[in-house]
C-alpha cells in the first residue's frame, strides 16, 4: 500500500460508491480540481485493513486507460463525464469552486436547493455538503447559529442540527396550543394574531445580558402588547432526577422560529415562512428576544451540567430526558399560560 | 494614472489602470505584499485566466471602477437576484460556459461585485425550475432509479418551504 496524502486543493466532490455484485467492493472517489483520489475497500479476496488507494492528476486520468475502467464501471457515466470536462477545463455548475457553488446557492431558496439535488446524483452530492445545510439552516430559521448549535453541527452535521432544532420548535408549539386551547381558547386566538417581532440572531453572549422582556416592554409604544411574552416560560422544577441543560437541548427559541411554528401548529409538518419580511419589520422593539427556558433545578440530587460540546445526549438519553421533563412542563405550562393570559388583559387595559 | 501589465495564462498581456486592477484583492494584495514600484513595468502573470475571459473582466471592470465597494454580506438576509443593472445583464448574454469562466476568473482574481452578479444570473437560471427543467438547461443527465429518484424527492419534505 503506497502512503498518499491528502489532496491540498479544496475538494469539489466526494463520491461513494459500492461494485456491482458479486464484487462488492466499496468505493470512494475524492475530486479536486486539480486530482483524483480513489480509495477500494476489497471485501472479495480476503479482510483488508486498509483500502487500496490510487491517486492520480487529473491531467494523467485522460490517459489511463485501466483507471478510466475501474472509474466508469464503479461510478457510471456521469462521473466520468465530469472527469473529462475538469480534465479538459470544461467549466460547468457541477465543478465550480466550492466558494462560488456556495454562493450560487445563496441565491435559491431552500426549495430550490432541493430541487436542484434532484437532478442528478453528482448535484444531489454537491447540494449535500455541510456548507449547503449550514446555509439551508440558516434559510429556514432565519437567523445565524448559536455557538452551541456550532458545537453541535461539528459532531452531527448541520442537516442533523437543523433537523433537531424543527422538531423541537414545532413540538412546544404543539403542545403549547393544546394546553392553552384548554384552559384559555381566547388567549391562543390572540396570541396567534400577534404580529411577528424582528427576528433577531440568537447570540448566547447576548442572551445573558438581555433583561428580561418584562424590563423592555417599559420602552413599548402605547396600546402594543407584549409580544413575547405570551411565549415565555418559567423554570421547570424537577422533583427528582438530574438537571438538564436547556442549552444543550436548544430550548431558546427566537421570535422568528415561534412564529416559524405558530403559523402550522397542529399540522407539525411542514413550515411557512412567507411572512418573513415582516419579520424584519414588523417590529423594531427588541421584546421577547428569546423564548427562554432556564436550566431545570431539582429540589434534591445534584446538578449535572450537560454541556452540548461535552457530552452530546444519545437518542434515548434525550428522549426519556425530554419525556420526563415535558411531562412536568405541561403541568406548569398550563397554570402559567393563565396568568400570562390575566396579565395581558390587564396591560391591554 | 498609473498603469499595470496583466498577463493572461495564454500569454497576452494587457494594460490597465492600476485602479481598475485593484478591484480585485488578489492582485491589489499582491501589489502591497510585493511592494511593486508605480515607476516599474511590472508584469502580473494571472495563470489561471486566459484572455478572453481577462478581457471580459477587464472590461468590467473598467465600467463599474467608481461602484462604492459592495456591501458586507448578512448571510441571514435572503438575498434579492432581480436587482442586476440592465448593463451587466447585457455584458452577461454569454453561453453558459463563458458565464462558468467568468465566475472562475471573479472567484480567483477575489473581486465581489463580478462574483455576484455572474452568481446570481446562474441563481435565475435554477429558481422556481422543476428538477426536469434545470437537467435540460445546464444539460444534467439523470442517472437517479425511478425509486431513486422518488426518495430523494421525499427526504427532504420536513424542512421544505409550502
Amino acid at each position: 500500500m503506497t502512503n498518499v496524502s491528502f489532496p491540498k486543493t479544496p475538494i469539489l466532490l466526494q463520491l461513494y460508491a459500492r461494485a456491482e455484485a458479486p464484487c462488492r467492493d466499496y468505493y470512494g472517489l475524492t475530486i479536486t480540481e486539480t486530482n483524483l483520489l480513489l480509495h477500494a475497500w476489497k471485501i472479495t479476496h480476503g479482510p483488508h485493513a486498509y483500502p487500496r488507494t490510487k491517486f492520480s492528476d487529473i491531467e494523467d486520468f485522460k490517459y489511463d486507460k485501466f483507471l478510466q475502467e475501474d472509474l466508469k464501471n464503479v461510478f457510471g457515466d456521469n462521473v466520468m463525464a465530469y472527469l473529462y470536462d475538469l480534465a479538459y477545463g470544461r467549466r460547468k455548475l457541477g465543478n465550480l469552486p466550492p466558494k462560488a457553488f456556495l454562493n450560487i446557492m445563496r441565491y435559491l431558496t431552500v426549495n430550490d436547493v432541493f430541487r436542484l439535488a434532484q437532478t442528478s446524483k453528482i448535484f444531489h452530492e454537491l447540494c449535500n455538503a455541510d456548507s449547503v445545510w449550514r446555509l439551508i439552516f440558516m434559510k429556514v430559521l432565519k437567523r445565524s447559529p448559536s455557538p452551541e448549535e456550532k458545537k453541535m453541527a461539528r459532531d452531527m452535521g448541520w442537516k442533523e442540527v437543523l433537523r433537531k432544532r424543527l422538531a423541537y420548535i414545532r413540538k412546544v408549539y404543539a403542545e403549547r396550543t393544546q394546553s392553552q386551547t384548554k384552559t384559555n381558547p381566547q388567549s391562543v386566538k390572540s396570541a396567534v394574531q400577534l404580529k411577528p417581532a424582528r427576528s433577531t440572531p440568537l447570540k448566547a453572549v447576548d442572551q445573558r445580558h438581555v433583561k428580561p422582556a418584562a424590563e423592555k416592554a417599559v420602552v413599548q409604544k402605547p396600546g402594543e402588547l407584549p409580544k413575547g411574552k405570551v411565549l415565555e416560560q418559567k423554570p421547570v422544577r424537577l422533583s427528582t432526577g438530574k438537571v438538564i441543560d436547556q442549552k444543550a437541548t436548544k430550548a431558546k427559541l427566537t421570535q422568528s422560529e415561534a412564529n416559524l411554528a405558530m403559523k402550522d401548529p397542529v399540522k407539525q409538518k411542514r413550515v411557512m415562512l412567507v411572512e418573513g419580511k415582516l419579520d424584519q419589520k414588523a417590529s423594531r422593539l427588541p421584546i421577547g428576544k428569546t423564548l427562554e427556558q432556564k436550566s431545570v433545578r431539582p429540589l434534591t440530587g445534584p446538578i449535572v451540567e450537560q454541556k452540548a460540546s461535552k457530552t452530546m445526549f444519545t437518542h434515548s438519553e434525550a428522549n426519556s430526558a425530554k419525556k420526563t421533563l415535558e411531562h412536568r412542563t405541561e403541568k406548569t405550562a398550563s397554570s402559567n399560560k393563565s396568568i400570562m393570559a390575566n396579565k395581558k388583559i390587564i396591560q391591554v387595559k | 494614472m498609473p498603469n499595470i501589465k496583466l498577463q493572461s495564462s495564454d500569454g497576452e498581456t494587457f494594460e490597465v489602470d492600476v485602479e481598475i486592477a485593484k478591484c480585485s484583492v488578489t492582485i491589489k494584495t499582491m501589489l502591497e505584499d510585493l511592494g511593486m514600484d508605480d515607476e516599474e513595468e511590472e508584469v502580473v502573470p494571472l495563470p489561471n485566466v486566459n484572455s478572453a475571459i481577462l478581457r471580459k473582466v477587464i472590461h468590467w471592470a473598467t465600467y463599474h471602477k467608481d461602484d462604492p465597494p459592495p456591501p458586507e454580506d448578512d448571510e441571514n438576509k435572503e438575498k434579492r437576484t432581480d436587482d442586476i443593472s440592465s448593463w451587466d445583464a447585457d455584458f452577461l448574454k454569454v453561453d453558459q460556459g463563458t458565464l462558468f469562466e467568468l465566475i472562475l476568473a471573479a472567484n480567483y482574481l477575489d473581486i465581489k461585485g463580478l462574483l455576484d452578479v455572474t452568481c446570481k444570473t446562474v441563481a435565475n437560471m435554477i429558481k422556481g425550475k422543476a428538477p426536469e427543467e434545470i437537467r435540460k438547461t445546464f444539460n444534467i443527465k439523470n442517472d437517479f432509479t425511478a425509486s431513486e429518484e422518488e426518495q430523494v424527492r421525499k427526504e427532504n419534505e420536513w424542512c421544505e418551504e409550502k
